[in-house]
């Protein structure tokens, strides 16, 4: 196979024919990221259109709909013919590290109104004696009391005494209070004392939201739930008038299409969820992308994928087993935990913008200081003067002198090399390149590392899987990391820089609900899990309503166990298609099972306890079919340049993206140069162009 | 051999990797609350020296203890220790800490040439002895304190020792919380064996191993950098425990003299008071822990936790003194006086870099251990939980509310686990108003709790530091005092609230209110 392109793969396709023509309908997703807003459609004929502008602020709203129209345009796409749209949307995540509360207060038992102050009692950082821990998310003179007291199962130990339920919301009037949390001890097994609460302040403060703990996370541990449903109450005024404002402006627009929202757990909701349940947007940002390429994935064939997405300040690394994205039930935001289902990332201190630095002992690190996009890599000539990872791309020939982000920004090579020789190559005492090429080792190593721990704490070896990249940078890294990792198989997919505007079209409709049940197994009651489930999916039912309810979806159920006496628990497949009582077997066979494989052992104690019941409920209605790729026909033209790989220069075939089509193959040394992305195909790795136009590298010993 | 700064450096991070790995491995598969719940663990890396190359970041107060208990084996084993041996110690005069700390160990082999070892310390929930937990401020000799370990093979080339096991089973309280650890022990010490023969797989054993060597003198270097900076002159600090710990008694002094000497800080505690007859002697290896952690407060955050940081902090002992007690003085309830001497330490540091100064945090550290039958279940529940306080205030900050300070980092138990899975009911968690030192910044608030017991009767153990108001965590610049601890009991007899002596041994019956309140935080500055 020669090295180039193959001549019979020459795009046939004329590029006037790509212009021509207005589509009937589109789809479109809108990313709004902290730099850039991502916008993708899809047209009714496959043809996928991408569109990148600032992030505007500080109301982003006015940069979603920049984005909207622009590739509307781009798409020839009328928004009156717009008939799906989906945003992903980082306005709580940011309201919650920025703190931008609106007038919150918390209620819960006599006895127990500092638990937001008391939180966990531990220590963020063990070795600081004078950083404060973060403040809590409501000041003290916003929790309020009741009397009243459920016990662990449920049981009324103090009866609800409604006066001082009144005499709270009399406070809460004065004190001109915008939205409520509340948490009682056991609501989660008893709802009763919380739902008549929220009755009184449904009197007594008509219009003021109230979150509910049993409804927000319905879970043991008093502490993560209150939290939880106080941060949901938090950002629920601000979040509620964001979304009310996007919808209002898509009505002046006339855009038919409904809006969804992406949710931490990688499906969307409906506007209407969104606004009553914001915490579920808290970690939405990076999840769409995970789902995105998770889709990707399976349609070349690639079921277990580890994934990095590589921004300018991080790199989130995760991972999708048998073509699932993986959840985790706790995350922490803004120094805060937070219990809502979200796909298990790891963020790690590697992005473009990140520094190197050496330091007085000779030792090189690269992050966690960004120089962000301002002052951004020194190669942007936007003020920076400290060495990123993006001046040693430079350094190296990989990015393209006079091209980058569609030729919006110069690049100024001689800034990058005079940084990166005055702070890395010069202290180390090597040539520039050798400099640049270690800062590019040490951020590999960062994010190999993360890679194999998520891998590994799931009880699976990095090698078995295949490497996907994301970001504008992180196609340049995937070839080093994957042969760091042993990795043989990447899949590079068509467009990697907006993988997140992308995967939102891409995604379902899921709601992932939960009930706290705690049970040894050998004792549950059958009738009492049949009213669990049925509990579950009546709540599914209601958050479906006007997308197509539970008959258009698909229920799983699961259940958390434990071994009696453990503190946490592993999460398995409830199904409950065969009867409650044949479903429990089947988990509790399951859990043994997998806490084999994961820790190498079974214990002695064989009994077995459920903790919680898990519902998800996945409506694949929204998900546009994976777009297809038309390579221009006019090829443009191929270059060369000097890029500096395994420690030399090489003359490097400079190939744009759009050139390739289905089939076509190339082999490295290669550089892939595209609008949203550079890609660096080492030698020994080999490239075929697939379905989707995506790309499948192999490392060549594996061919 | 030489190795390249950039391999280095890869290495360096993958080794730490490996130990956070391994960390991560325990806590999912460890079964009792003190390790899920609490932290109350760690593990490490090793190098063939039995020197610390690379450690979890968990819990301060096993930072750098292991090295004692994995030196005592090396030690004492007949020839070395073979591939897929596992040694187990937790005995306080051999290298280990407090009884219910078990550390486990294991080689790691590369095709036959040994690299390193690995090895996990963990707190058990129960190893036996005269009451559950294993623990009292009232014990006056080891013997009293359950099971001892003195490095014996738990597991020999891959097959475990079962009448080892067995003798253990029947010996402690709650003997499947104590096997299921030991089980997430050794999965985190198999982990970290794989994984540094895969390391040496990709690398070589011979870079790896240079390597490891290369860590810990980068980070002796670091160090003495850094104590280079501090004044050289030598200062003194002194802080007290507020009674002997057993039948109350006098005030026993923490003294420590603190100097840089060439790169190295010495650390002379010989000032210390006598050893007393009560379990709050402290173990040398805890000695040890405790100042590591005063010191590495004040190094930068880039400063690795290896035996590089250990060998340039030296510590002077006396033989029969609190902290260097004579066999077989008791020492489980150690952590009390563990928790003043991290105090005193950083209290003299301040001294040395005054422009860091910091008001003292809470060192009372409220803890107990209840044993009860649980009649829901039909089974005696043994029940433990660690109350936080406030911390120091700082120049421009207030001290931190209801806050595990110190070496300890435990999180709060829940009240619906307390109330799930032990037969009591938490009726009252709030912070103290008005507990934190005054000042221009007031220092941390304490907390307290009250346990109300629903179980027939219980009984058990339970002690809490500073409740002499002279002790409590002092003010910087002009700030005041942090409030002192207390313990109280309303018992359902007499439906009297009233103080109870601040350690001992008790028994309570059914709707007894055992009430825990922790001691406030210095403040700092004229108010």
């Amino acid at each position: 196979m020669s090295a180039g392109l193959t001549a019979s793969s020459l795009p046939k396709m004329s590029l006037s024919q790509q212009e021509n023509g207005s589509a009937r309908s589109a789809r479109i997703g809108v990313d709004v990221g902290g730099t850039f807003t991502d916008a993708v459609l899809v047209g009714d004929d496959g043809r996928f259109r991408i569109a990148k502008v600032r992030t505007s602020a500080p109301d982003v709203s006015q940069g979603f709909l920049e984005g909207l129209e622009l590739v509307a345009e781009r798409g020839r796409a009328e928004l009156t013919s717009v008939d799906y749209l989906a945003h992903g949307t980082t306005v709580a995540t940011n309201a919650i590290v920025q703190r931008r509360f609106d007038r919150t207060a918390f209620i819960t038992n006599e006895g127990f109104g500092d638990m937001l102050e008391i939180g966990t009692q531990r220590r963020h950082r063990l070795y600081d004696l004078w950083s404060p821990e973060p403040a809590p998310l409501v000041p003290r003179e916003l929790c309020f009391e009741i009397t009243g007291r459920v016990g662990p199962e449920g049981d009324v130990v103090e009866p609800l005494d409604e006066d001082s339920v009144m005499r709270t919301a009399a406070a809460l009037r004065e004190r001109g209070v915008e939205s409520v949390a509340v948490t009682l001890l056991f609501s989660f097994v008893n709802p009763e004392h919380e739902l008549r609460v929220a009755a009184i302040l449904a009197e007594e403060l008509p219009g003021v939201p109230v979150s509910l703990s049993h409804e927000v996370a319905p879970e043991f541990r008093e502490y993560l739930r209150a939290n939880t449903t106080v941060l949901n109450a938090s950002v629920l005024p601000l979040v509620g008038g964001y979304i009310g404002r996007l919808v209002d402006a898509l009505g002046d627009r006339q855009v038919p299409a409904p809006l969804h929202l992406m949710q931490s757990n990688g499906g969307v909701t409906t506007a209407d969820v969104a606004g009553r349940m914001p915490v579920a947007l808290a970690a939405s940002g990076p999840a769409a992308a995970v789902i995105g390429a998770a889709r990707i994935g399976e349609a070349v064939g690639q079921r277990d994928l580890m994934i990095f997405d590589m921004g300018g300040t991080t790199a989130d690394v995760s991972l999708v087993l048998e073509g699932q994205p993986q959840l985790r039930f706790l995350g922490e935001h803004g120094g805060h935990q937070v219990n809502f289902p979200q796909v298990d990332l790891l963020s790690v201190g590697a992005g473009g913008g990140s520094i190197a630095a050496v330091d007085e002992f000779g030792a090189l690190a690269v992050g966690p200081q960004s120089a962000g996009s301002d002052p951004g890599p020194a190669c942007y000539g936007t003020g920076g003067t400290r060495p990123t990872v993006t001046d040693a791309h430079a350094v190296l020939g990989v990015l393209s002198p006079d091209r980058l982000l569609g030729g919006s920004v110069a690049l100024d090579v001689e800034a990058a090399r005079a940084v990166v020789e005055e702070h890395v190559a010069g202290p180390l005492g090597v040539p520039v390149e050798e400099g640049a090429a270690a800062i590019l080792r040490i951020a590999n190593a960062n994010m190999t590392n993360a890679l194999r721990i998520v891998t590994v704490a799931r009880g699976h070896d990095p090698r078995d899987f295949a490497l996907v990249p994301l970001g504008g940078a992180g196609p340049m890294h995937v070839c080093a990391i994957a042969d760091e990792l042993g990795v043989t198989r990447v899949v590079l997919p068509r467009h990697p820089g907006v993988g997140a505007a992308y995967g939102l079209l891409l995604s379902d409709i899921r709601h992932d609900l939960r009930q706290g049940w705690v049970r040894s197994t050998e004792e549950v009651d059958v009738d009492e899990l049949d009213q669990v489930i049925a509990g579950l999916r009546d709540r599914a039912a209601e958050l479906l309503v006007g997308v197509g309810g539970l008959e258009g979806a698909e229920l799983i159920f699961e259940a958390d166990l434990r071994y009696t006496g453990q503190a946490y628990s592993l999460t398995v497949p409830l199904p409950v298609g065969e009867g409650s009582s044949r479903a429990l077997e089947a988990a509790v066979a399951a859990f043994q099972e997998l806490h084999q494989r994961l820790y190498d052992y079974s214990p002695g104690v064989t009994t077995t306890e459920i903790v919680t019941v898990r519902l998800s409920a996945v409506d694949p209605a929204g998900r546009t079919e994976l777009a297809a790729d038309r390579p221009a026909e006019e090829k443009p033209p191929e270059g060369e340049r000097q890029v500096w790989m395994e420690g030399e220069w090489h003359a490097c075939r400079v190939v744009q993206r759009s050139a390739l089509g289905e089939g076509d193959e190339l082999a490295g040394p290669a550089v892939i140069e595209q609008e949203d992305a550079t890609t660096v195909v080492n030698p020994g790795w080999r490239g075929t162009v697939v379905a989707g136009g995506n790309l499948i590298l192999r490392k060549e010993a594996d061919r | 051999m030489t190795i390249d700064p950039v391999t280095q450096e890869i290495l360096d991070s993958a080794l730490r990797s490996i130990s956070e790995e391994m960390a991560v491995v325990e806590y999912r598969s460890s079964f009792s609350p003190v390790i899920r719940e609490m932290l109350d663990y760690n593990c490490a890396i090793f190098d063939e020296r039995g020197r610390v190359v690379a450690h979890s970041e968990t819990i301060p107060a096993l930072l750098g203890v292991m090295q004692f208990a994995l030196e005592h084996i090396l030690e004492h084993h007949d020839g070395p220790l073979a591939d897929g041996d596992v040694m187990l110690l937790n005995h306080p005069y051999r290298g280990g800490t407090h009884t219910p700390d078990l550390q486990v160990f294991r080689p790691a082999y590369r095709e036959g040439e040994l690299i390193g070892y690995v090895g996990s310390i963990a707190h058990h929930i129960d190893v036996g002895g005269r009451l559950p937990g294993s623990e009292s401020a009232r014990n006056t000799e080891v013997f009293q304190e359950g099971l001892m370990f003195p490095g014996i093979k738990l597991v020999e080339r891959g097959v475990r020792n079962r009448p080892l096991y067995e003798l253990i089973s029947a010996n402690v309280r709650d003997p499947h919380a104590t096997v299921g650890d030991l089980d997430a022990q050794l999965a985190a010490c198999m982990r970290g064996a794989d994984r540094l023969d895969e390391l040496c797989a990709r690398y070589g054993t011979g870079l790896v191993k240079g390597a490891m060597g290369r860590v810990i003198e980068r980070t002796a270097e670091r160090v003495s950098a850094i104590f280079d900076d501090w004044s050289d002159e030598a200062v003194e600090s002194i802080g007290h425990l507020d009674d002997d710990g057993h039948r109350g008694g006098d005030p026993v002094p923490i003294h420590a003299r603190l100097q840089v000497i060439d790169g190295v800080l010495e650390v002379d505690l010989t000032g210390t008071g006598d050893q007393v007859n009560a379990g709050i002697n402290v173990p040398v290896s805890s000695a040890h822990s405790s100042v590591y952690f005063a010191v590495r407060c004040f190094l930068d955050d880039g400063i690795s936790q290896n035996a590089g940081l250990f060998q340039r902090i030296r510590l002077k002992t006396r033989p029969g003194s609190l902290v260097e007690p004579l066999f077989p003085a008791a020492v489980s309830a150690r952590h009390l006086a563990v928790q003043r001497l991290a105090d005193v330490v950083i209290q003299g540091i301040c001294k040395l870099c005054p422009d860091r100064a910091v008001a003292a945090s809470h060192a009372s550290f409220p803890n107990f251990v209840f044993q009860a039958h649980d009649e829901r279940v039909g089974k005696t529940t043994v029940f433990t939980d660690m109350l936080g306080g406030g911390t120091g205030a700082r120049a421009d900050a207030r001290g931190d509310d209801a806050v595990d300070a110190y070496t300890s980092n435990c999180a709060l138990m829940p009240a619906e686990v307390v109330e799930l899975e032990y037969p009591w009911r938490v009726e009252r968690s709030e912070l103290v108003r008005g507990s934190g030192g005054t000042g221009r910044f007031r220092g941390g608030q304490a907390l307290r709790r009250d346990y109300r017991l629903l179980a027939p009767s219980a009984n058990g153990m339970y002690y809490v530091g500073q409740t002499d108001p002279r002790f409590g965590a002092a003010g910087r610049a002009g700030g005041g005092v942090g409030a002192p601890a207390e313990v109280r009991l309303r018992s359902v007899a007499d439906e009297t609230e009233r103080r109870i002596p601040a350690k001992g041994d008790i028994e309570l019956e059914c709707g007894d209110v055992i009430t825990f309140i922790s001691a406030g935080g210095g403040g700092y500055g004229e108010a």
